[in-house]
């Protein structure tokens, strides 16, 4: 009776385990890790759940981390001043947010607001920090893509930079000519 | 319109004092509760603290050897302990013999009714010859006053340390817990905090352990290195019981303003009393008699000078300093309470406190909280 009990309690770590695993295997940032490595990283990953209308985090509040979404969705929504709060996108299973607060503690740039019940996996800061002193070559293995999806994120916002530029320079000699 | 938004700001504004009223009196309650229970279970929370201290200093080591050996966190804890197995070993063969000798006589001294008496005719001694024009008569009275309560402190003090030891037993296991399940005591305590408050606790769990981890191993690498000076430099010296003074003196230096002082007033006193086997070494004659007190004093002056220009500034962060009045206050207070060890880790204590507190109210700030 006892050693079923046990059994299911480790029955259910283990499936919970194995659901992050294959979670984490689909996120970009994980994607190039062995199988042992990302049940380490497992290990270190927190499992939250909110309910429909909860905040995630908020605008301006110091980021800790990323998280990803193992169920329901999650919509990332701009406040501007004096202006209706704006919605980004809608994020959903397998998608991640929030992974530039695992570079530094600056604020957060938007709200993160589940929009029904949800559950996500957190990956924090602190733990990326303590991995890559106890394991050093796996912390910098995610260190490593980590730069390499920000330096992504940062040639696509520069191309999109230069194509306004453009745009803009094209209206401002059609405004000449006119 | 404009007068309800000024009502709405009004009302907002008295919520956030009468949240803020709220904190402060739970706060209060629970820190007195805190401060009461500490007092009840004194030795249990001391056994603690130290537990605490030494996993601060060990914890680095032990993330080192997981990186070094590439062993699990388990095989590191165990690599640990069984080094510390092998170092107990031989300290136990050669050094033990030498520190309970030393601790045992000294406490035999302090003790001895004729070693106070001769320590305070000597003392007379030295005032009667040298300065003759202070009112003796009261000083006297004053002198043998301060003596007696001072021996009597240091007294209370080795037995209160060697009484400690006996209960350090438990300190490994405490310390082996805390070592591998340190981590997962966190994340279990984290993952029941509420959605709102969850980043916030993450974050301010983080900061403190960093700030604590930095200030804790600064204290004990600053204290173990102003131990070690002063007993190479009372060893040097010829001074008796360097061991056990130069420990004390390291100890004392956990104190700001006050512990560089006590740790030299034990030195003074045995290098008066010794002064007769002293004396030998520093020649004969006028100077023969302070020599070897003068030498004692510029020793721990220089361990003071080393420890303010070379260490303190390095490993030390300024930020945990006190102001005095705090650390008198402290000092006070943790003595009445603790005895000599409370004396000892008041400041500390007080200082990790400090820390904590402002680390808390920036993140209650910045996470919108107050």
């Amino acid at each position: 009776m006892r050693d079923s009990l046990w059994a299911n309690i480790f029955k259910r770590e283990d499936q919970m385990q194995r659901t992050i695993v294959d979670r984490l295997r689909g996120v970009p940032l994980f994607n190039e890790l062995r199988e042992k490595d990302l049940a380490r990283i497992a290990q270190i990953t927190h499992i939250r759940t909110y309910e429909p209308g909860e905040s995630v985090f908020f605008q301006g509040e110091p980021g800790v981390g990323m998280y990803i979404v193992e169920q329901g969705l999650v919509s990332i929504v701009l406040n501007l001043p004096d202006e209706e709060p704006h919605k980004l996108t809608d994020l959903e299973e397998g998608d991640f947010f929030g992974e530039l607060a695992l570079l530094d503690e600056s604020p957060r740039s938007a709200d993160a607001v589940a929009q029904t019940s949800c559950t996500l996996i957190g990956f924090f800061r602190p733990d990326l920090l303590d991995l890559l002193e106890r394991i050093p070559k796996l912390g910098a293995r995610v260190i490593l893509e980590l730069s390499r999806i920000v330096g992504a994120r940062l040639r696509s916002s520069n191309d999109e930079v230069q194509q306004l530029k453009i745009q803009l320079s094209r209206l401002d000699e059609g405004n000449e000519i006119t | 319109m404009i007068s309800s938004f000024v009502h709405g700001d009004e009302s907002e504004q008295q919520k956030r004092r009468r949240r803020l009223i709220v904190i402060a009196i739970v706060g209060s309650v629970s820190l007195v509760v805190a401060a009461w229970l500490v007092t009840q279970i004194s030795e249990v929370v001391i056994l603690f603290i130290v537990s605490l201290l030494i996993f601060y200093l060990v914890d680095p080591l032990v993330i080192a050897a997981e990186r070094l050996f590439r062993v699990n966190r388990l095989g590191a804890i165990v690599m640990f302990y069984a080094g510390c197995l092998i170092f107990g070993v031989l300290g136990i063969m050669f050094l033990l013999p030498l520190v309970v000798d030393q601790f045992n006589n000294a406490y035999d001294l302090l003790n001895s009714e004729d070693v106070r008496s001769d320590l305070l005719q000597r003392i007379q001694f030295l005032l009667d010859e040298y300065l003759s024009f202070l009112p003796t008569d009261d000083l006297n009275q004053r002198v043998t006053d301060f003596g007696t309560a001072a021996i009597s402190d240091v007294a209370t003090f080795l037995l209160g340390l060697l009484s400690l030891l006996s209960m350090s037993i438990v300190v490994p296991f405490i310390l082996f817990f805390l070592l591998k399940d340190g981590a997962g005591m966190r994340k279990k305590l984290v993952s029941s905090v509420p959605n709102r408050f969850f980043e916030l606790s993450l974050n301010l769990l983080d900061t403190i352990d960093r700030h604590l981890g930095t200030y804790i191993r600064g204290q004990l690498m600053v204290a173990g290195s102003v131990g070690s000076l002063s007993t190479i430099a009372l060893w040097i010296l010829g001074v008796p019981y360097f061991f056990v003074i130069g420990m004390m003196a390291g100890l004392a230096n956990l104190i700001p303003y006050l512990g560089p002082v006590a740790g030299m007033v034990p030195a003074v006193g045995i290098s008066i009393v010794f002064f007769d086997e002293l004396a030998p070494l520093w020649g004969t004659g006028y100077n023969a008699l302070w020599e070897p007190l003068i030498a004692v004093v510029v020793a721990f002056a220089m361990i003071q000078l080393i420890d303010n220009v070379a260490l303190s500034p390095f490993i030390v962060s300024k930020s945990t300093d006190l102001h005095p009045l705090t650390v008198l206050i402290t000092v006070i207070a943790g003595g009445r309470m603790f005895g000599m060890i409370g004396l000892l880790l008041g400041v500390p204590v007080v200082s990790i406190v400090k820390v904590v507190t402002r680390d808390i109210i920036w993140h209650f700030r910045h996470y919108r909280l107050l």
